[in-house]
């Protein structure tokens, strides 16, 4: 059996701008056909970390290899145009005194050119308008042109830049929906930058979550989710309250109640519960009280006040039907326990 | 039509090359390519060299050279300068402020029409101007033979300051209509709501906002008014330029010439010194999108002054020209004097025009790139120098070339390659000027995207960076060619032999008082000048991207 060489591979890459510090030993390993997302908070190198695997700004140290091949490291610099880098850009970038064809075709031979635009096109669902310039097209339109652009010389990966921010909400999840077909179809490597952590779970085999520079976390969006690694990442990826505990074997003891956990842990532990895994049922004394809720239609979050003050997020189903005032006992179905140093 | 100011559609404040912070456009990390660092440093070289020899030339000087900076006459010269110099500013900044104002916010009849033609002199040389009022005065003057009045000539000081006033003032006018276009309006609103007249939120509230644009107009004036030759020798009001033309044409040791032109140039350096330090702690920028202004309703009285304020400007700055300058055609023509167009010179001037701004444009590329994309200390100091040159006095500049020329470029002294380069090194800034802000638009990703799509750097300049900043490019150059046209003292110092421009044949006819042939010139030179202004409308109609 052959081993496979990562598609994409960047060991410790950093990179300061002044005083601010982008990459802090960046490091990331995709695999031939996954699909990842970076996810961080704004202002966490996301973006430089993008650039750096393209090639527009050259990292200070670390290595980054594209396919098997050193594009980066103490001495090698391949160019961008050398790297086989498909990029979509946050503003798609489309050149807009070409045509839609002219576009697509820019980076692939003259002899392929007629025949992979028009593959290309009818892969992202745009055949027939070829002669139509960026201008114009709509947002979406130019969002699949620019798609279609970075897949036609067939890249080793593709890099997309928040590629999804400047669609408005019902647009969006088409796309993403649309994006993660085409990518799959297409066979493609994919690296998608974006800060909207819903986002990152939705499309994405592997999320890899960012901060300060670094990944903190990679794992499947599951994974991420259910069993972040710490308080912060627990906390970024979704609605989340934190409580401290002590666990002794095997029961966390909290002021909440208590949860049984893995007999691994002991001592001071923060516990971390996320809004969906908590229950609440209406009781005439119960615990908590219902401050205000927000109703969805699929489901609801309420907002709860304990006796002490305290005041606790809990998403719930369509029940109960609830209003503020009303008293409910709350129970937790799971939660996540790091020990406290 | 749309008269811009030489420098390009981009505010002025760039003129001298004080560089504002750009939008945060530029994050390439990666360096320029070698060539194109090659390619600006070397457009810039002919700029620097010859000035950096003409300094050394000056301090190796021998004692007696040296005298005439001490000389009396060299104090008095630049007394005369720097008279004629503040008062063509302070008239320009009157006649400019004023001019912008009616235009922009009165309802003054007519006021589209007027916004065209205010400016209108612009487009006339200094010399021209100069020219067209010698020939309308004095007692052989058109004013004279159609009325019969003994009509004293119209030239020294007064003269000069007329005719200087006229071509600069609408310096000071683009610069501060754009100003009062950019202006918030609500802030006049709330200064009349709170109970200021007019004439008192004017004064408080408006001009002071306008001050950043007056004082860059203005400063445009005073350089343009110091570095003038044409108006100033045509009007023999003896000034630096005139000095130190005189200096080289009629003496073996040209040494005093270069010594007069390094305290001219001094004098320019300081100017732009000055006025960038009133500058510095100005920060007036309310660039809201315009809003519509409401215009001021004006009252009989007032509507007839500002109309009479508007009727005698375009009558002294376009009307009176070109009648003039028709007149004495016609005139000269009727009693047999050779007026016949100067098809040499027309060719000269069309040649050497639109070789300046093909050059200029090719020279522009690789300057705005660097300075737009690799923003560093590197290309801010390749910027400032393209401004200063086109600052200093063009007749120091040639003459530092010359002196450069005869001691190390031999053949090349006195041939049309070199008069070419010099025309696109001077003009440069404006070339810059007009594709910077074409370049400002291109969106930086779109250059990335072509790199990552497989082109080299010098394939994405071919087909993607230079197509979008086409406008500006055809902008600039056609302000180079019609910068050139008019050029006059660098022509004449460094002009191949039997190598004519129009420019050259309109002073040389004027200085020796064949006024009809220098009309016709006159007028074929204007004709022509209606080439690039009819690229500059159809490139600010066609946007990029």
């Amino acid at each position: 059996m052959t081993e496979t060489r990562p598609a994409i591979e960047c060991r410790g890459l950093f990179q300061t701008y002044g005083d601010t510090v982008a990459l802090d030993d960046f490091s990331l390993v995709v695999d031939k056909g996954e699909v990842v997302s970076l996810v961080g908070p704004s202002g966490c190198g996301k973006t430089t970390a993008l650039r750096a695997i393209a090639g527009f700004e050259p990292p200070d140290a670390g290595s980054v290899s594209i396919g098997g091949r050193t594009v980066f490291s103490e001495g090698v610099d391949v160019a961008p145009e050398k790297r086989r880098v498909g990029m979509v850009f946050q503003d798609y970038a489309l050149f807009p005194h070409m045509t839609v064809a002219d576009n697509v075709g820019y980076g692939v031979t003259e002899e392929d050119r007629v025949e992979r635009v028009a593959e290309v096109l009818d892969l992202v669902g745009l055949t027939g308008m070829d002669h139509r310039l960026p201008s114009e097209l709509s947002g979406g339109e130019q969002q699949r042109v620019a798609l279609a652009r970075a897949l036609a010389p067939r890249p080793e990966v593709v890099l997309l830049d928040e590629p999804f921010s400047n669609l408005d909400a019902p647009h969006r999840d088409r796309m993403r929906r649309d994006v993660r077909r085409i990518l799959r179809d297409a066979g493609a490597t994919a690296v998608f930058v974006t800060h909207d952590q819903s986002e990152a779970l939705a499309i994405a085999d592997t999320v890899a979550v960012m901060r300060d520079g670094h990944v903190v976390q990679v794992g499947s969006p599951l994974d991420v989710y259910q069993r972040p690694t710490d308080p912060w990442v627990a906390s970024f990826l979704g609605e989340s309250l934190a409580v401290e505990g002590i666990a002794e074997d095997g029961v966390v003891k909290t002021d909440l109640g208590s949860f049984p956990v893995d007999g691994s842990v002991e001592g001071a532990v923060r516990v971390i519960i996320r809004p969906e895994w908590i229950i609440a049922t209406p009781a005439a004394n119960g615990e908590a009280t219902v401050i205000d809720l927000e109703y969805y239609g699929h489901d609801q979050m309420l907002l709860l006040e304990l006796a002490d003050g305290r005041r606790v997020q809990a998403r719930v189903g369509r029940r109960p039907v609830l209003d503020r005032g009303d008293r409910v006992d709350l129970e937790f179905q799971e939660a996540v326990v790091f020990p406290r140093d | 039509m749309t008269v811009q100011a030489p420098w390009g559609p981009e505010p002025a404040v760039n003129v001298v090359g004080v560089t504002e912070a750009p939008p945060p456009q530029s994050r390439t990390g990666r360096k320029a390519p070698w060539w194109m660092w090659a390619g600006g440093v070397l457009i810039v070289l002919p700029l620097i060299f010859p000035l950096v020899f003409l300094f050394f030339r000056v301090l190796g000087a021998s004692d007696a050279a040296l005298d005439i900076l001490f000389d009396l006459r060299t104090a008095e010269l630049a007394l005369r300068s720097t008279v004629l110099t503040a008062l063509v500013t302070a008239t320009a900044v009157v006649v400019g402020v004023a001019g912008a104002w009616v235009v922009s916010s009165t309802e003054v009849p007519g006021r589209k029409a007027w916004g065209v033609l205010v400016p209108l002199p612009l487009v006339i040389p200094s010399y021209v101007l100069a020219l067209s009022f010698l020939a309308a005065s004095g007692p052989r003057g058109t004013l004279a033979t159609v009325t019969g009045w003994d009509v004293p000539v119209l030239d020294g000081l007064p003269g000069a300051w007329l005719a200087l006033t006229l071509s600069t003032f609408p310096f000071v006018y683009l610069m501060v209509l754009a100003a009062l276009r950019r202006l918030d309006p609500a802030l006049e609103d709330a200064a009349r709501g709170l109970g200021a007249s007019r004439w008192h939120s004017f004064w408080t509230i408006t001009l002071p906002q306008l001050r950043p644009a007056i004082g860059a107009g203005a400063l445009l004036t005073a350089l343009y008014t110091l570095s003038d030759f044409g108006a100033v020798s045509l009007m023999r009001y003896a000034a630096f330029t005139t000095a130190i033309y005189a200096q080289y044409a009629g003496r073996i040791d040209r040494t005093p010439a270069a010594v007069l032109s390094v305290l001219l140039i001094l004098i320019a350096l300081v100017i732009i010194w000055a006025e960038q330090r009133t500058r510095g702690r100005a920060a007036y920028h309310t660039s809201r999108p315009a809003r519509r202004r409401s215009r001021q309703r004006l009252s009989t009285g007032e509507r007839i002054a500002a109309l009479g304020f508007l009727t005698s400007v375009v009558t002294l700055g376009v009307v009176i020209p070109v009648v003039v300058l028709a007149t004495w055609a016609w005139r000269g023509a009727r009693v047999g004097e050779t007026v016949t167009i100067d098809w040499g010179a027309v060719g000269g001037s069309l040649i050497g025009s639109s070789l300046a701004a093909v050059l200029a444009m090719a020279a522009a590329i690789p300057i705005v790139v660097l300075t737009v994309r690799y923003r560093g200390r590197a290309a801010g100091w390749l910027e400032r120098t393209v401004f200063v040159t086109f600052s200093l006095p063009h007749i120091t500049v040639a003459l530092a070339v010359v002196f450069f020329a005869v001691r190390y470029l031999g053949p090349l002294y006195q041939s049309l390659t070199l008069l070419v380069v010099v025309y696109a090194s001077i003009f440069l800034a404006q070339a810059t000027g007009a594709t910077r802000a074409s370049m400002l638009q291109v969106n930086p990703s779109v250059e990335e995207a072509s790199r990552s799509l497989g082109k080299g750097p010098l394939q994405t300049l071919r087909s993607v960076t230079v197509p979008l900043i086409r406008p500006g490019l055809l902008a600039g150059g056609a302000l180079v060619f019609l910068t050139t046209m008019k050029e006059l003292p660098a022509t004449l110092l460094l002009r191949p032999t039997g190598f004519d421009t129009l420019a050259v044949r309109i002073w040389s006819a004027a200085n020796e008082l064949f006024y009809a042939r220098a009309a016709a010139s006159a007028l074929v030179l204007l004709g022509l000048s209606a080439i690039p202004l009819y690229f500059l409308v159809l490139s600010t109609k066609e946007s990029p991207g």
